[in-house]
């Protein structure tokens, strides 16, 4: 049975960016960041540490596959081919199956680095809400990182919770944010933010009445108060950036940003790619530390 | 005939032998069951712990989830088996989860309604710099001594005890020696197989562990040096009795060289100094160095932090790994003490929540190697 | 700049409108509540009155403290009484859990928050702890010695509870007699002690009283009372406390005389095996009224007090301390070995005629959830009884809602005791 007429609302869109203001990449110290979440892969390609190209797809069953679509993808349009990039940095929940990385790094790291070239040198607190984890990280300058906290326990306030809540609610996960704003009066937190009972919690709520912002705002507000508590433990100093798919949620941002009573540095460029680009910008360290004459390529190869 | 390493195992050959030469084992739970006593009663004290168990439903029933995983998987282990070359079990009260290992058990025991197995529970004090504490520990111990000359016909002679503690001694002066071998910048042995040697310790008897330990250090010191690891780490927090735990830090770049943890260092560090009576001698040395966080007064806490900053300067340690046991309020809470020294003396820390039985070995990993990357140093 | 929030002000205020209103409601009930005055008003006052004002946690013998004159603030009683106020105890709780694990007990995590927070605005003279309760308590105290800065003296509480533990005790509350010398510039007033443990005694004996009375089918007074017997470890030896248990007293007898029971029609006779549900306090009083289940008595609460047996005798006194302190409320269950908690248990359905058994656990006392299935065999061993196993947080009402509570109660009560609700 074709299930072609289910609208997947849970799938966002899907796009690849070339920066139109570098023609050519002849010539230019070329290197990747590939970030294989569990949710999405994005892949960054920059040529002498600026931003040439990127994509972000959803991740497939295969993650091998999804890091050669994903940097496929980014290349699509530039003439690059694999072996014209330099070095490669696989980042993310599936960093070891970027079959052609050179180095695997986490995504800590990585988000750090990005955030500090998206956001500038002022971000010294991070918080990166991915599809099954959020992290509140610390960098410095640099965008080294300083200090880390994880929650990785469970999916509220993580892509995948919000999945969960688009589908149940029928609404386009990209329109969440907007329409939790809609509220005049700001909700009580649901009770249980566990996703497993996501479906009792909503019935129930529909039930006694609610419109469907109350609802998503009653989940945004839960789920920045998640986030706040980990940021809130791992200290919190100006300024602020938030990097992930989810900072593109402004339902959740401006709750975060209100509960801490600091703004979150806004940015024209995607934070969802934060990962990549740091992978990228490592890749740059790496390779200019090992001197490109005596560098050694350690290109996996792909199974099968 | 196992390899020392293999003598981590709670059941290994050693303890197989005993048995079948008519030995006697007692289990011991906590670090204030000194086990010279019950060498000098011809006994083996065996420290209670749950390597290798992964499931801990049964344990779960009774000592529900609101217990610390340790304890609950220690009884699991009770319950399945696994200890049933025991002939008795002796605890401490070392924090209140002990206790209830000890008192769950002896519930359950009940029903067999047998006195072969010898069952006893000591107090030791928490608060050591009163005149009262020695005295009442000592009688204690004493009554402890007696009840063990009692259940098992045996007499612990001062001499016996005397030679006891030199055995012990020399357990610690070579685990010392170990130790040291870790300082150097060209380390021979990862953490996971050190836990494993201090297990080993604490899992066969001591004159057979000596022996063992002399020629495995002779070995270690022909060893090349470890060459794959991109930063020195401390471990410390609630008793760790895993090596895979340590292996999945350790996998990831992080070579774990010292620590401040139950079965790992802290047990093994100051011999006990015999001067006067031998029941006495140790009473006064199990009470003054054991620097446990279950011990409720400043000066152990300050202790505690002087201690781990002593071994990070003399390890050349990167960074420190705290592994917070869920559930665990006696080590949990250090956080209180010292995170601010930490951060004022650069050193950083990585905090982690653990569980006894590791089912998701990724999150310990992901963040292992987020904090090697952050503490690793640049030329490596 | 907004002002500092002074905790103890405010408590001591709440007392007294809580008075004034209670003046003007209901006088005769006034004597529940002017008790709570002597604990807040006299230790907002203690330094206004020219007393040294003391920290203290359980197992202090508050007649020692009373008899150099000075005032005990129990830091745990800051908790309890905060529990039924979440936008309070949630504030410190919440503070608290940036230094210390969320899992430990909501009582001590309001501890560190209160004093941590700054809201303790007038600082104590000293800080006087022991090791009991438990793990949590044995955490925090260190912290909040070193937070506090004040003299402090310590004190190691025994494993067991037999005379080498009360000559522990003994031992170092003499200790503590010198400390408290030093403190004060002045020697232990005899015969001022005296006075006290004299109303300390006649406190403790009408307390035996009343619980007698709770012995009675039906029980003449209602399971809220229950949860004020706890002010024993901080208040005995204070005459607040006599006075409020003569008048207890009282009210029971002439129930009884009366025939006035808790409840009209009492069908359940039910106990509490573990803490006391003060962030739900309510609930007792829904059991009454839709089951007509009475509280009759809660085992952490008080049982059976030892006496000063010779306040002349100096050395035995001490040895009565000892006593005392290792069989007050909580204590005398939750810490040491299990065996006790279980005796303790038996005594208290046998003695009770308790027909409902209800483990009400608190999720922060985990070494007491680590006994539960103890106590739920033992019970139906000897009693044939099942026990409704329910956990909750004692200090912190976030955790489970009242409606959730009143549903679990009400299915237990009748799926499995086979109770209706009164119409």
């Amino acid at each position: 049975m074709s299930k072609a007429s289910e609208t997947e609302y849970w799938r966002w869109a899907e796009h690849q960016w070339k920066n139109p203001d570098i023609p050519d990449w002849q010539g230019s110290l070329v290197t990747a960041g590939v970030d294989i979440g569990s949710t999405s892969t994005q892949a960054v390609i920059m040529a002498d540490g600026k931003l040439y190209a990127y994509s972000s797809i959803r991740t497939g069953a295969d993650s091998p596959n999804s890091a050669i679509d994903a940097i496929n993808t980014a290349m699509e349009g530039t003439g690059l081919s694999l072996p014209d990039i330099d070095y490669t940095v696989g980042t993310g929940y599936g960093r070891v199956n970027v079959p052609f990385a050179d180095k695997t790094v986490t995504e800590i790291t990585c988000h750090a680095r990005g955030a500090n070239f998206i956001y500038g040198s002022g971000v010294r607190t991070l918080l990166d809400m991915g599809g099954q984890d959020c992290k509140a990280i610390h960098c410095d300058e640099t965008g080294k990182v300083t200090s880390f906290m994880m929650n990785d326990k469970c999916a509220a306030g993580t892509g995948r919770g919000m999945e969960v809540i688009a589908n149940l609610l029928s609404v386009p996960i990209g329109e969440i944010g907007e329409i939790s704003l809609r509220v005049e009066e700001e909700p009580e937190p649901v009770s249980s933010i566990c996703v497993i009972f996501a479906k009792t919690e909503v019935t129930r709520l529909m039930r006694a009445g609610w419109p469907l912002e109350k609802v998503l705002a009653s989940y945004c507000r839960a789920m920045a108060i998640r986030v706040v508590r980990l940021l809130e433990r791992n200290g919190i100093e100006k300024d602020f950036a938030i990097t992930g798919g989810i900072a593109k949620n402004a339902g959740i941002v401006r709750r975060i940003e209100n509960m801490l009573g600091i703004e979150a540095l806004k940015t024209e460029s995607d934070p969802q790619i934060a990962g990549a680009l740091g992978g990228a910008l490592v890749a740059k360290d790496l390779i200019e530390k090992k001197g490109s004459q005596n560098f050694q390529k350690d290109r996996r190869r792909v199974n099968g | 005939m196992d390899s020392l390493l293999m003598k981590s195992n709670i059941r290994n050959t050693s303890i197989e032998e005993w048995k079948q030469k008519g030995g006697k084992t007692i289990g011991t739970i906590c670090c204030h069951v000194p086990g010279e006593i019950f060498h000098a009663a011809g006994l083996l004290p065996v420290r209670l712990r749950a390597t290798g168990c992964t499931d801990d439903s049964e344990g779960e029933v009774w000592m529900s989830s609101f217990a610390c995983s340790f304890a609950r998987s220690c009884f699991e282990l009770l319950l399945d088996g696994t200890y049933d070359f025991l002939d008795g079990i002796v605890s401490s009260d070392g924090c209140s989860m002990a206790t209830r290992i000890y008192d769950n058990y002896k519930y359950y025991k009940k029903k067999e309604d047998s006195n072969k197995f010898y069952l006893k529970d000591i107090g030791a004090p928490r608060i050591n710099n009163t005149k009262h504490a020695l005295p009442y520990y000592i009688s204690e111990l004493n009554e402890l001594k007696a009840g063990l000359e009692n259940h098992f016909g045996v007499e612990i002679t001062e001499e016996k005890l005397k030679k006891s503690i030199a055995v012990f001694n020399e357990s610690r002066e070579l685990v010392r020696e170990l130790y040291e071998l870790r300082k150097s910048d060209a380390p021979v042995i990862t953490g996971a197989d050190s836990l494993k040697i201090t297990l080993a310790s604490v899992s066969m008897p001591p004159e057979e562990f000596n022996a063992m330990l002399k020629k495995y250090l002779a070995e270690l010191k022909t060893r090349k040096p470890l060459n794959d690891y991109r930063a020195r780490l401390m471990l410390i927090g609630s008793a760790i009795d895993d090596p895979e735990y340590i292996k999945v830090i350790e996998d990831k770049g992080g070579l774990v060289v010292c620590d401040a943890t139950c079965y790992g260092s802290r047990q093994l560090w100051e011999p006990v100094a015999c001067e006067g009576e031998a029941i006495a001698s140790i009473a006064k040395s199990y009470l003054d160095k054991t620097v446990c966080p279950r011990m409720s007064q400043v000066s152990t806490h300050n202790e505690l932090y002087d201690m781990i900053i002593r071994m990070v300067k003399d390890f050349k340690v990167d960074g420190i790994v705290y592994a917070k046991m869920k559930n665990c309020q006696v080590w949990g809470s250090e956080t209180l003490y010292f995170e601010d020294d930490l951060k004022a003396a650069n050193i950083p820390l990585l905090v982690v929540e653990r569980e006894e039985i590791m089912t998701n070995a990724g999150q310990l990993a992901i963040r292992a190697e987020a904090f090697i990357e952050m503490v690793e140093k640049e030329d490596n | 700049m907004s002002e500092q929030f002074d905790l103890i002000k405010y408590l001591s205020d709440s007392v007294d409108s809580l008075l004034d209103y209670m003046k003007k409601k209901s006088p005769e009930r006034l004597w529940m509540f002017e008790v709570q005055k002597s604990q807040w008003g006299d230790i907002y006052n203690a330094h206004k009155d020219g007393k040294k004002l003391i920290y203290v946690s359980a197992c202090v013998p508050p007649e020692l403290i009373f008899a150099f004159d000075c005032v005990p603030c129990l830091l745990d009683a800051i908790p309890t009484r905060l529990a039924s106020q979440p936008e309070l105890s949630s504030k410190y709780i919440d503070f608290a859990e940036q230094f210390v694990p969320p899992t430990m007990c909501a009582i001590d995590k309001v501890d560190v928050g209160t004093v941590f927070s700054g809201d303790m605005v007038e600082k104590p003279d000293a800080f006087i702890y022991t090791t009991y309760p438990c793990d949590n308590s044995r955490a925090i105290y260190p912290a909040i010695e070193k937070k506090l800065g004040v003299p402090t003296f310590a004190i190691d509480a025994p494993f067991r509870k037999d005379d080498r533990g009360y000559r522990y005790l003994a031992d170092q509350y003499k200790d503590m007699v010198v400390f408290l010398e030093e403190l004060t510039g002045k020697k232990l007033d005899w015969d001022r002690f005296e006075e006290v443990m004299d109303i300390s005694n006649q406190t403790n004996i009408l307390m035996d009283k009343v619980s007698t009375l709770r012995k009675r089918v039906p029980c003449p007074l209602p399971s809220r009372l229950l949860i004020l017997n706890e002010l024993q470890l901080q208040m005995i030896g204070h005459p607040g406390l006599l006075k409020f248990f003569e008048n207890q007293y009282k009210v029971g007898m002439s129930n009884i005389e009366n025939g006035i029971g808790a409840v009209p029609d009492e069908k359940y006779r039910v106990t509490w095996l573990q803490n006391m549900l003060w962030s739900n306090a309510g609930i007792m009083d829904w059991m009454e009224k839709k089951y007509g289940a009475v509280l009759i008595m809660d085992a952490f609460g008080y049982q059976k007090a030892p006496l000063f047996e010779d306040p002349k005798d100096r050395e035995r006194v001490f040895m009565d301390c000892g006593r005392k302190a290792l069989a007050s409320p909580m204590i005398h269950g939750a810490s040491g070995p299990a065996e006790i908690y279980l005796d303790l248990v038996d005594q208290v359905m046998d003695e009770y005629s308790i027909n409902v058994a209800m483990f009400v656990g608190h999720v922060g006392c985990k070494h007491t959830w680590a006994a539960a299935k103890m106590v739920k065999d033992t019970i139906a061993e000897k009693y044939d009884l099942p026990t409704l196993l329910m956990d909750i947080d004692a200090c912190d009402a976030r955790y489970k809602s009242t409606e959730e509570i009143k549903e679990i109660i009400s299915e237990y009560m009748e799926s499995v005791v086979g109770a209706k609700p009164i119409q």
